[in-house]
């Protein structure tokens, strides 16, 4: 049991570099890119089922979000 | 220790204590229940070292003193002994209690007292005071949407914030959201934030009655404590940062609808009845003057037509059924005001002529055919 609390701890710590990670690329690339082409990366991660909030960004959604759509509607009223 | 109690009494405390106590746990004195006797109350108290409850009740005490005797022979003992005088006397030198009911007699052995942990003292924390029936009904109100997720503790808990007499609390499991407002008749100079485990808010519903006496709410750095005449609850705070709730509720409406509670109610369960195994999601089209709740399967369609006052753009959005209802059962008020800012946007319910709550519900994606 301690051996697989263990384990989990490992992989839950590594999981969050890894998330830490992919934000900090999509921050590097959408310096990089125009705003529209971050938004459309940010729109597929959604889609591919991936959290783009703040509270749990790069975790596996596997439901719908509000955190995630309030920030999609933001980001929506922001483009008109 | 020595005291004589009578059977609901005893019953009436274990039950309160019970659900703190985990009869699996690791550290053997914590699958017991501290039984202190102190002047001619009995003192019980259940920990699992994060949630404490103790209750009190009077006894005849004969002999101060304190025991602790593990909750799976003790809950069910009493439980099952005849509604007569029940003694406890304890044995000198041993943490054995022998347990006397009318000419017959039970022993039980226990565990020594001072390795209990007892209930976190308070220190200086911000303190209110809320009429029992009103904190029971505001926590039925939130406590749906908390989540169980364990992988992320923010969300198994509710936040409970104070600022100036206004009194909130409010609870998400990201899919869904619930806040609930209350006016306090004292304001607070310190605005304070805490989120209490929604374990613990669950037992503070169950063990407070449906009085309009008073509970002391009292939220530390790490502990929120609860206490009543009998009653005393002590829990660890969750750590971390809420998110900030307030950004996902939205403020502009494309839709707005009044219906009455129980006709929408009723219809979602009957229309879930026929929904997908594993997918249970209903169809709401709001029209004029009507909000019809629908679902078409393979095992059959239902369509029921809920005459209400609707306002804006017609509208067809999926919700799923059990959120629905549970969102519903939790408004509290006869009419139901439903907005909607589109299709895919989060839903907002409110007890139509009540500000103090409101209640946000994700749409669901409609079934593939």
């Amino acid at each position: 049991m301690q051996k697989l609390k263990k384990q989990i701890r490992l992989l839950m710590e590594e999981n969050d570099k890894l998330r830490e990670e992919l934000a900090r690329a999509y921050g590097q690339a959408s310096e990089n890119i125009p705003a529209r082409e971050g938004l459309k990366n940010l729109w597929d991660l959604y889609q591919q089922g991936f959290h783009i909030c703040n509270v749990h960004f790069g975790r596996i959604r596997t439901t719908e979000c509000l955190f995630c759509e309030a920030f999609w509607d933001r980001e929506r009223e922001g483009g008109r | 220790m020595k005291f004589n109690a009578s059977k609901p009494a005893l019953m009436h405390a274990i039950n309160a204590v019970q659900k703190a106590v985990s009869p699996r746990s690791p550290l053997p004195v914590l699958t017991g229940i501290l039984f202190e006797v102190t002047g001619n109350r009995l003192y019980l108290t259940g920990s699992d070292t994060e949630l404490t409850i103790q209750c009190n009740i009077e006894v005849e005490t004969e002999t101060e003193g304190a025991i602790v005797l593990p909750i799976r022979y003790i809950s069910d003992l009493v439980r099952s002994l005849p509604d007569i005088p029940i003694q406890f006397n304890s044995i000198p030198g041993s943490t054995s209690v022998i347990i006397t009911y009318g000419t017959s007699q039970v022993s039980i052995h226990g565990y020594e007292p001072e390795q209990y942990p007892r209930l976190p003292s308070i220190n200086r924390g911000t303190g209110i005071q809320v009429p029992q029936d009103e904190l029971k009904e505001m926590l039925r109100q939130v406590l749906f949407a908390v989540s169980n997720d364990e992988t992320r503790p923010v969300f198994t808990g509710v936040l409970m914030q104070v600022d100036g007499k206004q009194f909130r609390l409010v609870a998400t499991d990201t899919y869904r959201l619930a806040m609930k407002n209350y006016q306090l008749e004292e304001e607070i100079e310190q605005p304070v934030r805490a989120i209490i485990p929604g374990k613990t808010l669950g037992e503070v519903a169950r063990l407070t009655g449906n009085t309009e006496e008073k509970i002391s709410i009292i939220l530390e750095e790490n502990h929120a404590f609860f206490s009543t005449a009998d009653l005393k609850i002590a829990s660890r705070l969750i750590a971390g940062q809420y998110p900030p709730y307030e950004q996902v509720i939205p403020r502009e409406f494309v839709t707005r609808t009044r219906v009455t509670t129980r006709e929408i109610m009723d219809a979602t369960e009957r229309a879930s009845l026929l929904a997908r195994d594993g997918y249970p999601v209903v169809k709401f089209t709001l029209q004029e003057n009507s909000c019809v709740v629908s679902v078409q399967t393979q095992a059959g369609w239902i369509r029921e037509e809920i005459s209400g006052l609707v306002e804006g753009e017609p509208l067809e959005i999926w919700f799923n059924a059990r959120y629905m209802s549970e969102s519903l059962r939790a408004l509290n008020s006869d009419e139901l005001c439903l907005e909607l800012t589109g299709p895919l946007s989060a839903a907002v319910l409110r007890p139509a002529g009540d500000d103090s709550y409101l209640s946000l519900l994700l749409p669901a994606k409609p079934p593939k055919d």
